[in-house]
């Protein structure tokens, strides 16, 4: 199993070497791989069939909880079998569609690693394993939108699909880790096996998270607007990507969370209702677009939502209508997208409007695509009119919302036959249209896959047991959490869900006779959706987003030192402040009683001094007055007895200020640049952190916790040092290391002056 | 009192980088300019031979030694060796870079092994007094270090700048630490540690001060918002080579002195710096993110992603789990291994007379070289947490620990502000694929460059297939 998942990263890595070796007929060759593993997976049927399940283990990353667990089951199968499947005829198609096309051999890398992604996340049960399939899709996904980057919307569109789906997946791994907590796995087997998933305090975000990976994942209304933007993708691209696989992941995904996190109010009513109102957005746009690809991409939204709203209604009928209209559209929508590329590739015909009677040149296409839309229209006796019956049903019996989620259903059946009609009639019946290209039959690598794909919606269409025993009742199982045997048939006698089928069919009929007319009726709300539509929203977040950045940058990021220097001073404050805040902190109290007169004849000079200093218009003069406030310290010191630091405090006062000098001696006079608001603003900010250090003085002063040092000193003295000078014996004796080494640094300093001296005297008398 | 001698053993390989760097100091000088390689060579040769014996002493018991002011145990080892790489990697890198500006001058190595020697010894300190020496040794080089080129202004001004600023915050370190020790009576922060246990005192003012100007000050040296307003100055201002330098292996010893000064010996005050931390790491991930979008220059815009990326290792260390922990020190390991990749493919690009800062200097990088921008994709894609690459793991193990400790909102908090740093991550992507390149020259550069560089940044997305190796090695490294 292992192996099978990894091949297509194995045979990635040589494709553009087997391309160079096979030539024309790579595109067969690589065919092969999925072709093997379709084969490979179809011996799974008989096992799960009956509802069990296969599971298998290899360890990854032991210390985060992760390994690569495998889980096929119905649901899983189902997958696996339409990405191989459909990969088969999608790589043999493109070996034709882009054998022109210079980089084919990265082409191939790039759609057998997406391959091999995709198989990984449907059959990946460990969370993280998912997760990282998930975000793989997603790359590669970009990488082949990119492909054709020489078109001017492929580079427009190329950052937006990316940047919903990486930023839905980073909101879908919270999803996953909060899900793992609560399910106490990583496995996703045992999460969905565990209870109380749906009582959880934190099912509410979790399940949001999940939904908002899911949603973007699955062009869900309001993100479905990057789906139509990433059609500029070459056409094999889109059918494989953008209808058959990666965009059903998010469908996958809900599916196969549905037994553990579904069946609430909350799961069933964000589900349906956005799910309705995705197939109603999507199919009301794709049957006013006029572009081939538009068309179809608008037509894979209504689709998705149509899944997502069944799941999310839940009852067994909709569970087993979810898979069956999921087969279904895989089966019809690539054949169309692949139709399309026949479009563009024989006719060279990128919009309907272009396109008309073709049937005379190419009349294989036009027997596939009528039958592909039948299935799409949901007519009697495709596939597609079996799931559109079923899903008509399920929404006529939801358990709640069901008279609103009617009406979406039925308007969509009515515009589903009119955007079957615009597929199926208008390029190949009535007059003939003149082509850019003259039309001519694709070559049979481009035939097979429409062609197999359309008739199976045919066959199983007629034979509904075919697809029922072997898949869709086992993935329905999985989906629904109990056994459910679904009783697939094309005749379920006259009941409202035929009725609504035949009057959509009559409508969308009628409507399609008046389809220019249709599509100006509604010109009208073009300026509307550019205004609020939800790709405005997305450019409005993004320049909002780029403006918040921009004045952040002009505010925060100035450039000058002293607006660094001011939000670091006021962080510290306030950390400093709220901290002392909530703990109730407060200093002891202060007493002034103590204090004699010449120490307040000290401290006025100071303050004196200091005011000086900061309103002095001349350097010097600041300094100047600066030097008083240390010498007025020195003062304290003599004052209190300590003459030495006195003196010691005078003779470096002295030598700051003589440095100082010497300094700003040599600097241009003073100007003043600031206004009196700034001026106001420093000193408030000056003041305040002054003003905490000052508090912090005093608190530390009064937190006493050890004896002094200077007993030990005293006592100590004369006994071990022999001196009676106690400040000597503690700077030679008890301190000697110290004293060395600062004697050792001054040494150094010196050394380093004199030699800077004798520098700048060499260089003088050069 | 008795004088006894230190066990030197654990002490060998920074003896051995202090010894190397004082003779190549004195060996440039005699080399003349046409022969640098050789002082380039005998940096090398310190930084494998400081590996080797490192690895060589590692043992899985704690070792002590200077008066159990210097530790080494795996947290260190680790650490260390990581420094070496990233510094050998970070001088190979250089080299082209500095030898197109004629620069390519001893004092830069000898000043990079200062820095390394910092960095050990902060990653190996057990006292305040030597976590403070350290830092000093790594600032000051920095500080030269960013000065450099000295015919550039603004590499003096952001000298300038990262200097004062600097100067600042090792000074609050400083106060903190001072008024901590004023309060146990002890540097030594296994005993500080011990009192903060014992004393059932509870936060009085000393100690919020002592907190908040620890943090403060680690905040600064780590670029935390909002103290990081150097980080961007810096590393526009400074030498790509140098950018690239700060930009690495410091992180390293910074993760390594707050998991010594807060983890271990604030750790029983664990409650009253989460509040701290998460609101720096909750600032730090949406400035970083959201104004990292406004930049042109690429250089300012990793400056930014630095200071997001910050954000989540503090939101590792804040969870304060074994988990958490170890999540942290996987993050910083897979950030310094993805930033000296992506500050290397700047240096790629740029060339004699031409700075390739600007983001439009990538456009269309796909077409000159379809190698390196497939390299530069995986570093972009690392750094926005896109599996599979290597990045990925470091988000979701700091995540996973956040939300073990049911801080769940801070997880979605990070989670968006990712997603709003996705947007500048892809955007280059972006413009290296889909955009027409200006410039058509192809890329000229030395061989052994081209082949670390790939391989730095293949190693971002081996690891991200492979990550249980360096996961278990981060986690067996975290002993709390």
């Amino acid at each position: 199993m292992l192996f099978a998942v990894l091949s297509g990263f194995l045979i990635a890595a040589i494709a553009p070497w087997l391309h160079r070796l096979s030539g024309r007929h790579s595109g067969w060759l690589l065919a092969l791989l999925p072709g093997a593993l379709f084969v490979y997976f179809l011996g799974f049927i008989p096992e799960v069939s009956d509802g069990s399940a296969v599971r298998l283990v290899y360890p990854w990353v032991p210390g985060l909880d992760i390994q690569l667990s495998f889980l096929v089951d119905g649901l899983s199968l189902l997958f696996a079998l339409l990405i191989s499947g459909i990969g088969f005829f999608i790589v043999a198609y493109a070996g034709r569609y882009l054998e022109k096309h210079r980089d084919l051999g990265r082409f191939y890398v790039l759609i057998l690693s997406f391959m091999a992604s995709m198989l990984g996340l449907v059959l990946a049960d460990n969370l993280i394993a998912l997760f990282v399939f998930w975000e793989l899709t997603s790359i590669t996904s970009y990488l082949l939108i990119g492909y054709n980057h020489e078109d001017k919307s492929a580079r427009q569109s190329a950052l937006q699909g990316l940047f919903v789906t990486v930023g839905g997946g980073l909101a879908l791994l919270t999803g996953f880790i909060m899900l793992a907590i609560v399910g106490g796995s990583y496995e996703l087997s045992e999460i969905l096996a565990s209870d109380g998933l749906q009582e959880h305090a934190w099912y509410l975000p979790m399940l949001l998270l999940i939904l908002a990976g899911a949603f973007t994942k699955s062009a869900q209304v309001p993100f479905h607007f990057w789906l139509p933007n990433a059609m500029a993708a070459p056409t094999p691209v889109s059918a494989y990507l953008h209808s058959a696989t990666m965009v059903k992941a998010g469908v996958y995904l809900l599916a196969r969370l549905n037994p553990g996190l579904g069946g609430t109010e909350t799961w069933l009513l964000i589900l349906s209702l956005f799910g309705g109102l995705t197939m109603l957005t999507g199919v009301f746009l794709s049957a006013r677009s006029t572009g081939v690809k538009k068309v179809l991409a608008y037509s894979t939204v209504m689709a998705l939502g149509t899944l997502v709203m069944l799941i999310g209604v839940g009852t067994e009928t909709a569970i087993i209508a979810a898979v069956t209209f999921l087969l279904a559209h895989s089966l019809y929508k690539g054949a169309l997208f692949l139709i399309a590329g026949i479009l563009d590739h024989e006719a060279g015909c990128k919009d309907f409007l272009q396109t008309g009677g073709l049937r005379r040149a190419l009349p294989v296409t036009t027997f596939f695509a009528a039958i592909a839309a039948l299935s799409l229209g949901g007519v009697l006796p495709l596939f597609g009119f079996i799931a559109k019956e079923l899903m008509l049903e399920a929404v006529l019996e939801a358990p709640r919302v069901a008279g609103i989620l009617t009406a979406f259903a039925v308007l969509t059946a009515i515009l589903g036959v009119l955007v079957a009609a615009i597929v199926g009639i208008k390029p190949w019946f009535g007059p003939r249209v003149e082509t850019p290209k003259t039309p001519h039959e694709a070559p049979p690598a481009m035939l097979a896959g429409p062609a197999v794909l359309a008739s199976l919606g045919l066959i199983f269409g007629l034979a509904p047991w075919l697809a029922e025993g072997g898949i869709l009742a086992a993935a329905a199982t999985v989906v629904y959490g109990a056994p459910l045997t679904p009783k697939l048939a094309l005749w379920h006698g006259i009941n409202a869900p035929l009725m609504i089928s035949i009057a959509g069919l009559v409508l969308g009929l009628l409507l399609y006779t008046q389809w220019a007319r249709f599509r100006a009726a509604f010109t009208w709300l073009d300026p509307l959706a550019r205004q609020i539509g939800p790709e405005r929203q997305y450019e409005r977040i993004m320049a909002a987003m780029v403006a918040s950045a921009d004045w952040q940058t002009r505010v925060l990021q100035n450039g000058y030192l002293r607006y660094y220097l001011l939000v670091i001073l006021i962080t510290t404050l306030l950390m400093v402040g709220i901290t002392a805040q909530i703990y109730d902190i407060s200093i002891g109290e202060l007493s002034f009683s103590g204090v004699q007169l010449q120490e307040w004849a000290i401290l006025g000079i100071m303050l004196a001094a200091a005011f000086v200093a900061v309103t002095f218009r001349s350097r010097l003069g600041a300094v100047a007055s600066l030097g008083a406030v240390g010498f007025a310290v020195a003062l304290i010191y003599v004052l209190f007895s300590a003459a030495d630091v006195g003196i010691t405090q005078v003779l470096v006062e002295t030598l700051t200020v003589l440095l100082l000098v010497l300094v700003l001696f040599r600097l241009p006079g003073f100007l003043n640049l600031s206004s009196r608001l700034v001026r106001i603003r420093d000193a408030i900010v000056a003041l305040s952190v002054g003003g905490m250090m000052t508090l912090l003085m005093l608190s530390t002063t009064h937190t006493r916790l050890y004896d002094s040092i200077s007993s030990y000193f005293v006592q100590e003295s004369v006994p071990l040092g022999y001196g009676r000078n106690i400040v000597n014996v503690i700077l030679v004796d008890f301190r000697a290391l110290d004293t060395l080494g600062e004697i050792f640094v001054l040494a150094l300093a010196a050394v380093g002056v004199y030699a800077m001296i004798k520098l700048r005297a060499e260089d003088s008398r050069k | 009192m008795t004088f006894e001698i230190p066990d030197f053993m654990p002490v060998i390989p920074e003896l051995f980088v202090l010894g190397m760097a004082c003779a190549i100091l004195v060996i440039d000088l005699f080399v003349p300019q046409a022969r640098r390689d050789i002082t380039y060579g005998l940096s090398q040769f310190t930084l494998i031979g400081a590996a080797v014996l490192t690895i060589a002493l590692a043992s899985p018991e704690t070792r002590f030694t200077f008066n159990d002011t210097f530790i080494a145990d795996g947290l260190s080892d680790l650490l260390k060796v990581a420094v070496y790489l990233i510094t050998a990697v970070v001088f190979l890198y250089s080299r082209p870079y500095l030898q197109d500006r004629d620069i390519y001058k001893g004092e830069y190595y000898v000043l990079g092994l200062f820095g390394v020697l910092g960095m050990m010894i902060m990653i190996s300190s057990y006292s305040f007094l030597t976590l403070y020496l350290g830092l000093e040794l790594l600032s000051l080089s920095l500080y030269a270090m960013v000065a450099f080129n000295r015919d550039s202004a603004r590499a003096s001004e952001a000298a300038m700048k990262y200097f004062i600023l600097g100067a600042i915050a090792s000074g609050m370190l400083l106060y903190g630490m001072s008024i901590l020790y004023g309060i146990t009576g002890s540097l030594d922060i296994k005993e500080v540690s011990d009192y903060l246990i014992t004393s059932s005192a509870g936060l009085n003012v000393p100690l919020v001060f002592a907190l908040s100007f620890v943090i403060v000050g680690l905040a600064f040296k780590l670029g935390a918002v909002p103290f990081h307003m150097w980080v961007p100055d810096v590393y526009h201002g400074a030498p790509t080579s140098v950018t690239l330098f700060i930009g690495t292996a410091p992180k390293l010893a910074g993760l390594a002195i707050i998991m010594r000064l807060l983890v271990d010996g604030l750790g029983p005050l664990h409650h009253d710096w989460q509040g701290m931390l998460t609101i720096l790491a909750v600032l730090s991930l949406a400035v970083g993110n959201v104004v990292a979008i406004a930049q042109t220059n690429i250089k300012r815009m990793l400056a930014y992603s630095t200071i997001s990326h910050v954000g989540f290792i503090l939101m590792g260390i804040l969870a304060g789990t074994h988990e958490g922990y170890a999540a942290a020190l996987f993050y910083t390991l897979v950030y310094a291994i993805v930033a000296a990749g992506g500050f290397g493919m700047i240096i790629l690009l740029s060339r004699r007379g031409f700075e390739a800062e600007n983001l439009d200097d990538f456009r269309g990088l796909n077409e000159r070289s379809p190698w390196f921008a497939f390299i530069m994709l995986l570093i972009m894609f690392s750094m926005a947490g896109v599996p599979p690459t290597v990045g990925f793991y470091a988000k979701l193990a700091v995540l996973q620990a956040v939300v073990q400790v049911d801080m769940i909102w801070l997880a979605i908090f990070a989670v968006i502000f990712s997603i709003v740093g996705a947007f500048y991550y892809l955007r280059a992507v972006k413009i290296m694929y889909f955009d027409k390149p200006e410039d058509e020259s192809p890329l000229p550069k030395a061989l052994d460059m081209n082949v670390v560089l790939s391989i730095n940044g293949l190693l971002v997305i081996v690891l991200g297939i492979f990550p249980g190796l360096l996961m278990s090695l981060a986690t067996g490294a975290i002993s709390w």
